[in-house]
């Protein structure tokens, strides 16, 4: 066994005092993070806690530096989060993490569940402060909390918060220096019936009154509602399909204003810089890489920012514990339909939010899968394929539009029925959620979360995704096509490729254009010719790039919302003079277009939310293996049918 | 007392857990539904109960392995 780190100088006040690291234990739903805000505010931020899956939040206020460890139900248990919390508390998770005085946060209301975990962490001999949290929530029903009697038990100070509403908030600071190990008897955690008896001493004693017996109709009547097979089903899909209206409705405005404050800033840049590789590295690859990735934050901001609302209101439990019955069947567990659903408007906040799922294993399961959902940026590809398929035939476009949709969640479901056989084999965990009271959502901790999960992703794209973005620029623009001006040409005879790339196409003479080129071969079974291979392969970068670049190589303008330049690449030829669409290999673009892994920042975030490379390369193997086998069979079938 | 597996008892029936067996026993008895816990059920199909002022969603694969003893 490691021994606890020591602490680095990071940690020291500036008289060179050690500063305390205070960590919060707590069950889920116990108000530890809405405790957090308040004592830390915005002075916050989230990091991955060492050699762990698992982040937890760290902060500062006035006294100590504060780390929100994950919720768990119970210190030994077989769960990421539960094993988290042991590491931290046994000093084995590095100076950050290793706190030396506990905030055991308790609930109030469900003083008696919170007991399990509570028993475990004080014994752990560290300093501890108990905060009895929500105790507003335990008056309106009734109960009434000796804290003096329930100290005696714990042995230790026990402060009454309501984190909500502030309320002890001073009291809990000014203890966090009192805070001193329990001397008090508490039960061993492996004896389950010496905790039950515990548990009921420190009820007994600490509420004298008995609790009144329940009579939440409301709750009652919500709950038949919420939690109906069917009209559960149905008002899920109602608030989420809301939900994706509202990311899709009010992202649009703060996304053109990002695309325009970089389109201006890359301008004036191009304006003062001279020539060269160095003003196309800023403008076009940080410039343009940074603007590419920094558009998605709107919807990322609007999704954590009603999903948290959901949560807090109590209804997100309910509609999981609803969906969890359907999506068991395909190995996902209830809590998956919402990343899935929010990736139809992107995959990046869908594969962050599956942070919802508690079970690592059902976490990774979503996190594979949801990028076969159709999002956003395939809209401009699919618009442009139906388009050339279906063209004058606006029921059968509609029809194919739909199509891709359920193509993409078949191959999810399925998908995901095949990992849970395979690479992360088992069932999804049989669901027991804690189903919260229902409550007035916090506006301000659904602020706190935007601006958590925002800074996250801003810290992500100014480093990995940007650096991918840079590499996939560099490979699209370089190099250039030698100079084939009048001038130029006069004075040396310009070589011209052994193959039949147009000299003067940017993209085709780039190394993405020559890998698009070699790799070529793979693709002519789909029906492919050389210019198509070239489009997909750029598209790699993201996947709308294939409609600008089709448009640069066939059209030789790149304005992809011009009808002509749509047109031209419609009617384009290959260099033997056949149509470079037939239906069978724009069906089988758009079903490889529909199936592909496609999104280099995608694959970043899939990266860190899985816990490494490992399984964004999985991702991108197994997605882009069925893309290309369904879109050979799609080739296949509509050749057959005389495509 | 009977003894006799929660996903046998109807709607609004009060019982006292008896036992719970298999891989989430552990994770049963943090969220409260421990041995001599009183429970009530609050919805049959997907199985809700409430165990002191807490209610606890449990998937239907769970509830036959959890014993409960009712009042004869």
């Amino acid at each position: 066994m490691e021994g606890p780190t020591p602490r680095s100088d990071a940690d020291s006040n500036p008289a060179h005092e050690p500063r305390p690291v205070v960590a919060l234990v707590g069950q889920p739903n116990v108000g530890k993070t809405t405790l957090f805000n308040a004592l830390c505010g915005l002075r916050s931020q989230t990091a991955n806690i060492p050699g762990t899956t698992v982040d937890a939040r760290t902060g500062s206020c006035p006294d100590a530096r504060i780390i929100d460890l994950p919720g768990t139900w119970a210190l030994d248990l077989d769960q990421p989060e539960a094993e988290a919390v042991r590491e931290c508390l046994g000093g084995h998770r590095g100076a950050a993490f290793t706190p030396s005085a506990l905030v055991v946060v308790l609930d109030a209301a469900n003083l008696a569940r919170s007991l399990h975990l509570a028993a475990q962490a004080i014994s752990s001999g560290q300093r501890c402060v108990v905060a009895l949290n929500m105790v507003d929530v335990a008056q309106r029903r009734g109960l009434q909390i000796d804290p003096d009697k329930l100290s005696q038990w714990l042995g230790c100070e026990v402060i009454p918060t309501s984190a909500r509403n502030r309320q002890g908030i001073e009291a809990l600071r000014s203890a966090l220096g009192r805070a001193k190990p329990s001397v008090a008897a508490l039960p061993q955690s492996d004896d389950p019936s010496a905790t039950g008896a515990w548990v009921d001493g420190v009820i007994r004693e600490s509420i004298p009154a008995p609790p009144p017996a329940d009579q939440d109709r409301l709750s009652d009547r919500l709950d038949v509602a919420f939690t109906h097979p069917m009209l559960g089903v149905l008002i899920f899909l109602t608030v989420m399909i809301t939900v994706f209206w509202a990311i899709f409705e009010f992202a649009t405005i703060p996304m053109d204003l990002i695309e325009l404050i970089f389109g201006h800033v890359g301008g004036w840049l191009a304006a003062i810089l001279p020539d060269g590789a160095v003003k196309d590295l800023i403008v076009d690859g940080i410039v343009g890489g940074l603007a590419g990735t920094v558009v998605f934050l709107p919807q990322i901001l609007i999704l954590f920012f009603l999903i948290s609302l959901l949560e807090d209101s109590g209804y997100l439990a309910r509609a999981a514990f609803v969906m969890d019955r359907l999506l068991r069947r395909f190995g996902l567990p209830g809590q998956a339909f919402v990343p899935m659903l929010s990736a139809h408007a992107c995959a990046i906040p869908a594969i962050m939010s599956a942070r919802l799922v508690p079970d690592r294993r059902d976490r990774l399961a979503v996190i594979l899968v949801a990028p076969f959902l159709s999002c956003s940026a395939r809209l401009p590809v699919y618009v442009l394929l139906i388009g050339i398929l279906f063209a004058e035939q606006p029921v059968l476009a509609g029809v194919a539009f739909a199509g891709a949709y359920v193509l993409g969640l078949i191959a999810a479901l399925l998908s995901s029925l095949l990992a849970r056989s395979t690479v992360i084999k088992g069932a999804a965990r049989p669901m027991v959620l804690e189903l919260p009271a229902y409550q007035w959502p916090s506006l301000r901790s659904a602020l706190l979360t935007c601006w958590d999960r925002g800074w996250l992703f801003i810290r992500k794209a100014g480093t990995v995704i940007l650096g991918m973005v840079i590499v996939l620029w560099w490979l699209s623009a370089y190099p250039k096509p030698p100079d084939t001006s009048p001038k130029a040409a006069a004075d040396a005879s310009i070589m011209t490729p052994a193959d039949n790339a147009q000299p003067t196409d940017p993209m085709a003479w780039s190394f993405a254009g020559r890998i698009g080129r070699g790799v070529q071969p793979i693709f002519e079974p789909l029906g492919w010719d050389w210019q198509l291979s070239v489009g997909v392969m750029t598209s790699f970068a993201a996947r709308e790039v294939f409609v600008s670049t089709m448009a640069v190589l066939v059209a030789g303008g790149d304005d992809t919302e011009d009808p002509k330049v749509l047109r031209d690449i419609a009617g384009a030829r290959r260099d033997n003079g056949e149509p470079m669409f037939t239906r069978a290999s724009a069906a089988s673009l758009l079903v490889f277009f529909v199936l592909a892994m496609q999104c280099l920042p995608t694959l970043a975030v899939t990266a860190r939310e899985a816990g490494g490379w490992k399984w964004a390369a999985l991702q991108f193997g197994w997605m882009s293996g069925v893309a290309w086998l369904a879109a050979w069979i799609t080739w296949l079938i509509v050749t057959w049918c005389g495509g | 007392m009977t003894i006799t597996t929660l996903d046998t008892l109807d709607l609004g029936a009060t019982a006292t857990i008896a036992n719970a067996s298999g891989d989430e026993a552990a994770l049963l008895r943090a969220m409260g539904l421990r041995e001599g816990a009183e429970i009530r059920v609050r919805r049959v199909e997907p199985c809700i109960v409430e165990a002191g002022h807490a209610r606890v969603g449990l998937s239907a694969v769970l509830t036959p392995s959890i014993e409960v003893a009712v009042s004869a």
